[in-house]
């Protein structure tokens, strides 16, 4: 352990760090590329895509066609920046390259952040690691996600803020492009500021001059966004969820692994004796865990890197302690670690079988071409009907990566595709696809593995086998596309 | 040193386990078979274990096929003993044999929180008599034959260890077994945890080791879970805690409790002073050890209320912690009388309280056993399915009641439909309603699409199946599509013989 501490210290921890950084990062990519899956990870990361496609210039809105009805889509940086990286080396390529070259720079942010607030070289290397192994790193920078710009941003906000002298300027305007990612994200950034503030009592003025001209801005801009598309209250998570959001083996993208949480957990109990010199993290995290009860699994993204480094903290408290039973002691550090670990495994393994697969994408290629209609599908396909298919889909949701999804028109309609998914009645099928002017019906092999169906003959796959009412136009690995003939 | 002599109490004690192993090999031989289904999934692993050296993960009979996902270290463990007795005699030994250790386990631990012999020779009775416990586990392969000795073992080396830390090594050694024999081992370590919150909240300084050791459990426990169930986690969620049981069948597994049904199953001595006991030290006196059989309690009690945790194993821990509870107010009450006038009728109130543990212990196990031998299959049910071996093909599907699963796939050696474990199974809710809607059905076309579906060839009814879906029989049976082919006493076998013809598709 000591040679280790050694070797860590100086200028080869930032290498290590970035070293791992890229493998992970570039794992899933190249593992999907190997296969011959040359499709972007994830629907969010066609859903930033397609925004960045519609981007024209720094205007802050624009109209989406590919819908039942066009309906304005709200840009953040993220697209703009998408959209600049795609005019020198094209959309698909930009949309791999900078969450990557986002995670990269926010590794060696993080870990100059560290430093300049006072945490000790083998910690902040150690928190480093823990944050490039989390899961939400994973995701936030493998997926093309404004996420990775929001870390990116705030890394490095932050870093500019704590030095002196001109930086500050610079630092105030890395948090007004924060605050154009929406008004959550203004308001944890704010509070970020306000716990440095707590600790840290120089440049008081500045912080306050930053937070008013951050908050005056962030309302402008979200009345501007609000009057464009109305406002839409959040609708809240139950207990189920906020555990779901919580945790990466229950599926959660954003989610921490459980070893993590119990490192934080033991962090905050050996901490517990000095909580008034913690009492501003602790407040923060708790506030964080309820704003997730109404933002959902999006709060993960700034706790966890609040948890890495409680997590690198307690790791050494624990391995430091003097043991009553030292046998057990290193058995405890290699699980914890292991478990650190596959939990990293997990998120990979999520990660790497993301949709769209080579069927997949093959069937919505195929299905370009065809003549424009309304497709009906389980609305976990909508953004891939939309991007890849260029097809408006039937019904939309709302999704985690997107705070304005609440305005896309086809929302709501989730109801009638359930109702027409299990309906064995014919009438009652083509009464509900002409009151949503269906014409096609896109079918993949998760919806008839358990998704929507488990069964062969179950609800609408057994109405599909009326051929005068539905024609099927392609079936190929388990993908089907009908066309709904009107009567 | 009392009335009672180190080797006399010895005797006693010896007695006690004699006297327990004896009643419980007595109702476990009254029959051949054992009284749960599930019992007949151990069986099938321990003979695999014990000619392949691996459980059986993959299995072609159960569900059709299907992958279990379970910890097979039980399992294990008794096909060791299958290289010198027959397989179906070490289940129905061995596990009585791991039930009846409980009461030495029992005895040292309230020898440990109460210091006297006579307490703990009390607790050893009424321990080696706990009803829920013994009918469980009296004619199953239960896994609780041995995990709650597991437990109740953990428990004493925990309090141990306060005195002499090396008790921590084994200790850790029997939570890892538990964390490979059972997921309830999250029990253990959250019941831990819970002590340790409630000595923060008394004042009591917790021992480095305690520390240590609940935090390793915690890590070790949570690592083995996360490992050999992660896939069912990732695909299940949080409905993993109620072991994927359909909906329809959770108020059966998971019925609530009322006052009366609990002390019937834990004993009317322990359930009573055993709450007695907890009340008086969660409010009165601060006792270290006390608080950690409390803390058993309040989380067996919270996971009962709030349908976490089935009835019928909550009541088997609850019973266990309380009935070494009890030991403690035995103590109190004995030195009580002592002091008073009461003190000449000693030996009457020794004389009263061994009848009333016959009374509420012992005669209740004997009732609940010999319901718990009349859940086992009869001579005709397993000739039938042993008749289903011998004269049908090796591929095809036998429908029955969800009961039978396990049975059908040990006895007939032919695929399932459904049976008891729930875990990894998809459609498991879908099954349940389409095997209602076979035998319920008046129509011959659905019933035959859904014996299509699922591939059934053989269908068994019985007045047992007849009572359970409220039918006199089935309606449509007397088509040509059905024949025959096996009668005994109520038992009747149909082969199906019709099939539908698959649709063309249009491309």
């Amino acid at each position: 352990m000591y040679e280790f501490r050694k070797q860590i210290r100086g200028r080869y921890a930032m290498l290590i760090a970035i070293c791992t950084a890229i493998v992970i990062l570039l794992l899933p990519h190249a593992i999907r590329l190997t296969d011959g899956n040359d499709g972007l990870l994830g629907a969010e990361s066609y859903h930033n895509l397609r925004i960045a496609e519609l981007s024209e210039g720094i205007y802050l809105t624009a109209q989406e066609t590919v819908a039942v009805s066009p309906y304005e889509v709200i840009l953040n940086p993220y697209h703009m920046l998408l959209a600049a990286a795609a005019k020198l080396i094209g959309i698909t390529a930009a949309s791999r390259a900078l969450p990557f070259i986002l995670g990269l720079l926010s590794v060696v942010l993080f870990y100059i952040l560290l430093k300049n607030l006072g945490m000790k070289e083998n910690k902040a290397f150690l928190s480093v690691m823990f944050m490039i192994s989390s899961p939400v790193f994973m995701y936030i920078f493998t997926v093309s996600s404004h996420f990775s710009l929001l870390i990116f941003l705030n890394l490095l906000g932050l870093n500019l803020f704590i030095r002196e002298g001109k930086y500050f300027y610079m630092s105030l305007l890395c948090y007004l492009v924060i605050s154009l990612f929406g008004i959550f994200d203004a308001i944890a950034s704010i509070f970020v500021l306000l716990i440095y503030s707590i600790y840290y009592h120089k440049d008081k003025l500045r912080l306050y001059i930053l937070i008013a001209m951050l908050a005056v801005w962030s309302l402008m801009h979200n009345m501007f966004i609000y009057n464009e598309i109305g406002f839409a209250w959040p609708t809240l998570y139950g207990m189920q969820d906020f555990v779901a959001n919580l945790l990466v083996i229950l599926g959660s993208f954003y989610g921490f692994s459980i070893f993590m949480l119990f490192l934080v957990g033991a962090g905050i109990m050996i901490s517990w004796d000095r909580k008034r010199d913690y009492y501003p993290i602790f407040i923060s995290i708790a506030l964080f865990l309820s704003l997730s009860f109404i933002v959902g699994s999006k709060v993960n993204i700034y706790l966890n890197m609040v948890f890495v480094s409680f997590a690198a903290i307690s790791f050494f408290r624990l391995i430091r302690r003097d043991w009553a039973l030292d046998g057990i002691r290193i058995i405890l550090v290699y699980i914890i670690l292991l478990g650190i670990l596959f939990s990293a495994v997990i998120q990979y393994t999520n990660i790497k079988d993301i949709a769209p697969d080579n069927e997949d994408i093959s069937a919505l290629e195929w299905f370009s071409v065809q003549e424009r209609g309304i497709v009906l599908s389980h609305e976990k396909n909508s953004d891939f009907i939309r991007v890849i298919a260029h097809q408006p889909p039937a019904i939309e949701t709302v999704a985690a990566y997107d705070d304005y999804s609440y305005a896309r028109p086809a929302l709501g309609r989730t109801e009638i595709a359930h109702d027409i998914f299990y309906s064995r009645s014919l009438p009652e099928a083509t009464e509900l696809l002409d009151s949503i002017d269906v014409k096609y019906i896109y079918i993949d092999s998760d919806m008839k593995d358990g998704l929507v169906w488990d069964g062969q003959r179950q609800g609408l796959l057994f109405l599909l086998r009326n051929q005068e009412t539905f024609k099927r136009i392609y079936n190929t690995d388990g993908i089907e596309i009908y066309e709904y003939i009107k009567r | 040193m009392g009335w009672l002599g180190k080797n006399y109490h010895k005797a006693i004690l010896a007695g006690i386990i004699i006297v327990a192993l004896a009643i419980r090999l007595y109702f476990a031989f009254q029959t051949p078979y054992f009284s749960d289904d599930s019992s007949y999934f151990a069986l099938r692993q321990i003979e695999e274990i014990s000619s392949t050296g691996t459980p059986l993960f993959n299995d072609d009979l159960s569900y059709g096929g299907r992958t279990y996902m379970f910890t097979p270290l039980f399992h294990y463990i008794l096909a060791a003993f299958t290289l010198f007795l027959p397989s179906a005699l070490v289940g129905k030994l061995i596990p009585n044999i791991f039930a009846v250790s409980l009461v030495v386990i029992s005895y040292l631990l309230a020898m440990e929180i109460s210091k006297d012999r006579q307490s703990a020779l009390v607790v050893a009775m009424i321990s080696a008599f706990i009803p829920i416990l013994f009918s469980q586990t009296v004619n199953s392969i239960s896994l609780y034959s041995l995990v709650i000795p597991l437990f109740a073992l953990s428990i004493l080396l925990f309090i141990k260890m306060h005195k002499d830390m090396r008790y921590g090594y084994p200790l850790v050694g029997v939570i890892s077994a538990l964390a490979f024999i059972h997921p309830s081992a999250l029990l253990l370590v959250l019941a831990f945890s819970i002590y340790l919150i409630l000595l923060k909240l008394e004042d009591i300084k917790e021992s480095k080791a305690e520390i240590e050791v609940v935090l390793f459990s915690f890590m070790l426990v949570i690592w083995v879970l996360l490992i050999l169930y992660k896939n069912s986690i990732m695909k299940e969620g949080l409905s993993i805690i109620w072991q994927s049981i359909p909906a329809s069948l959770l108020p059966v597994y998971f019925s609530s409790i009322t006052i009366l049904g609990a002390i019937a199953s834990i004993g009317v001595i322990p359930f009573v002073y055993g709450i007695v006991t907890i009340y008086r030290y969660l409010f009165r006196k601060k006792t270290r050890f006390t608080y950690l059989f409390i803390s058993f309690a309040l989380l067996i009690g919270m996971l009962m209320i709030f349908n976490g945790i089935m009835i019928n194993i909550g009541l088997m821990f609850l019973g266990m912690v309380l009935t070494i509870l009890y030991s403690i107010h035995y103590k109190q009450s004995r030195d009580f009388l002592s002091r008073t006038k009461l003190s000449r009728l000693k030996t009457f109130f020794m004389i009263t309280l061994v009848i009333a543990i016959i009374a509420s212990q012992l005669l209740p196990s004997v009732y609940l056993a010999q319901g718990s031998i009349k859940d086992a299959p009869s001579e005709e049910k397993i000739a039938s399915f042993i008749w289903i071996s011998q004269n049908t093909d090796p591929e095809s599907t036998v429908l029955s009641a969800i009961d039978d699963g396990h049975k059908i796939a040990y006895f007939a050696q032919r695929k399932n439909i459904i049976d008891s474990n729930f875990m990894g199974v998809n459609d498991a809710e879908q099954r349940l309603s389409d095997i209602s809607a076979i035998y319920r059905s008046i129509y011959l076309t659905n019933a035959i699409e859904l014996l299509n579906k699922y591939d059934i060839r053989y269908i068994m009814f019985s007045d047992e199946i007849a009572e359970y879906y409220g039918i006199e029989s089935i309606r449509y049976i007397e088509d040509p599509c059905f024949e025959i082919i096996y009668v005994e006493e109520d038992i009747r076998i149909y082969r199906s013989l019709c099939r539908f013809g698959e649709s063309q598709s249009s491309l």
